[in-house]
């Protein structure tokens, strides 16, 4: 090869290079960012998720105790209905149990397709099922999930 | 001659540059993969240490209310409370039960409990008659006084032999 290719082919080849150095240091920034981003959001996203699953299960506590004391007062005291209806109101005045009454039957949700029903005749105190209340498995209901495999989130 | 290395080593360096322009996406990557396992790795062990260790309450205490709200209906005297205590507890989740006898009113106290935190304090006469229970340790309340100096036995003794 003559000099004169040399010239053209190392001018060329320095002027690529250059070029090169400007397209890796531009993406870096880039890519920097997004890897920041990514992780960010995919953590954020998986500990929100989990957020959840605590956030029901607290509340489930705090929902399960109040059925299961008005099942115990109910049941050890054979309240009325209206001193029932008194009870819930005292201990549920957000109307979290979701109270509903048809009939003689009144019942207390505890959950998803979980329920208490209370049964007065003629107002006296007749009976309670809670038996959807002590099955429920809480292993079943409330459970942490493992996260996710990180999946790079390009812009 | 000396141009010719010069072109040689520029032209080694465009490619080692456009290697490093693709390879360097696989590094952030990789880094953002680790960092994500390792925050999200820590956060699920420690939640479901939490979640887990509330589910075994949750559970657990559930037996307790069961047996409580189902004496408070059908069991008249210690043996029928020893029956449903032990028809409940299937999975021997109760430790012993602490059976006290008060001298001077001759209450008898039955104390059913899966851990020192949870129990439910269930009491009868002299006549081992169901007077009714106490659950103020799972509404987290103080703590049922029992009777002092009272005759100890910390197992199911006659009433549970009157169980099975």
């Amino acid at each position: 090869m003559d000099a004169k290719k040399i010239k053209i082919v190392l001018g060329f080849s320095v002027v690529l290079n250059v070029a090169l150095l400007v397209v890796l240091f531009s993406l870096k920034g880039g890519y920097k960012q997004q890897a920041q981003d990514s992780v960010k959001s995919s953590t954020k996203s998986y500990t929100e998720n989990v957020a959840k699953v605590v956030n029901a299960q607290n509340d489930f506590i705090t929902n399960g105790n109040k059925i299961w004391q008005l099942v115990f007062e109910t049941s050890a005291n054979a309240l009325s209905k209206v001193a029932f209806d008194a009870r819930v109101a005292a201990l549920d005045s957000a109307g979290k149990l979701s109270p509903q009454t048809s009939g003689d039957e009144t019942s207390l949700s505890c959950g998803t397709d979980c329920k208490v029903v209370f049964t007065f005749k003629a107002g006296k105190f007749a009976g309670v099922d809670y038996s959807a209340l002590s099955k429920l498995s809480p292993d079943a209901t409330f459970s942490v999930e493992k996260p996710a495999p990180f999946q790079f989130k390009n812009k | 001659m000396k141009l010719k290395y010069m072109m040689i080593a520029s032209l080694v360096l465009n490619i080692a540059i456009f290697a490093l322009v693709f390879m360097q996406k696989g590094a952030y990557v990789s880094q953002a993969k680790t960092q994500y396992e390792k925050v999200t790795g820590k956060y699920y062990d420690q939640a479901a240490m939490i979640v887990g260790g509330q589910n075994e309450v949750i559970a657990n205490n559930a037996l307790l209310w069961n047996l409580a709200c189902t004496a408070n209906m059908t069991a008249k005297n210690s043996k029928d409370f020893a029956t449903t205590e032990k028809r409940i507890d299937t999975d021997r989740k109760f430790l012993s039960p602490e059976v006290r006898t008060d001298p001077a009113t001759k209450i008898q106290t039955r104390k059913v409990s899966w851990n020192a935190d949870y129990y439910i304090v269930a009491y009868f006469d002299n006549t081992q008659k169901f007077l009714g229970v106490n659950v103020d340790a799972l509404l987290g309340k103080a703590p049922p006084a029992v009777a002092l100096d009272a005759d100890d036995s910390s197992e199911d003794g006659d009433d549970a032999s009157a169980a099975e």
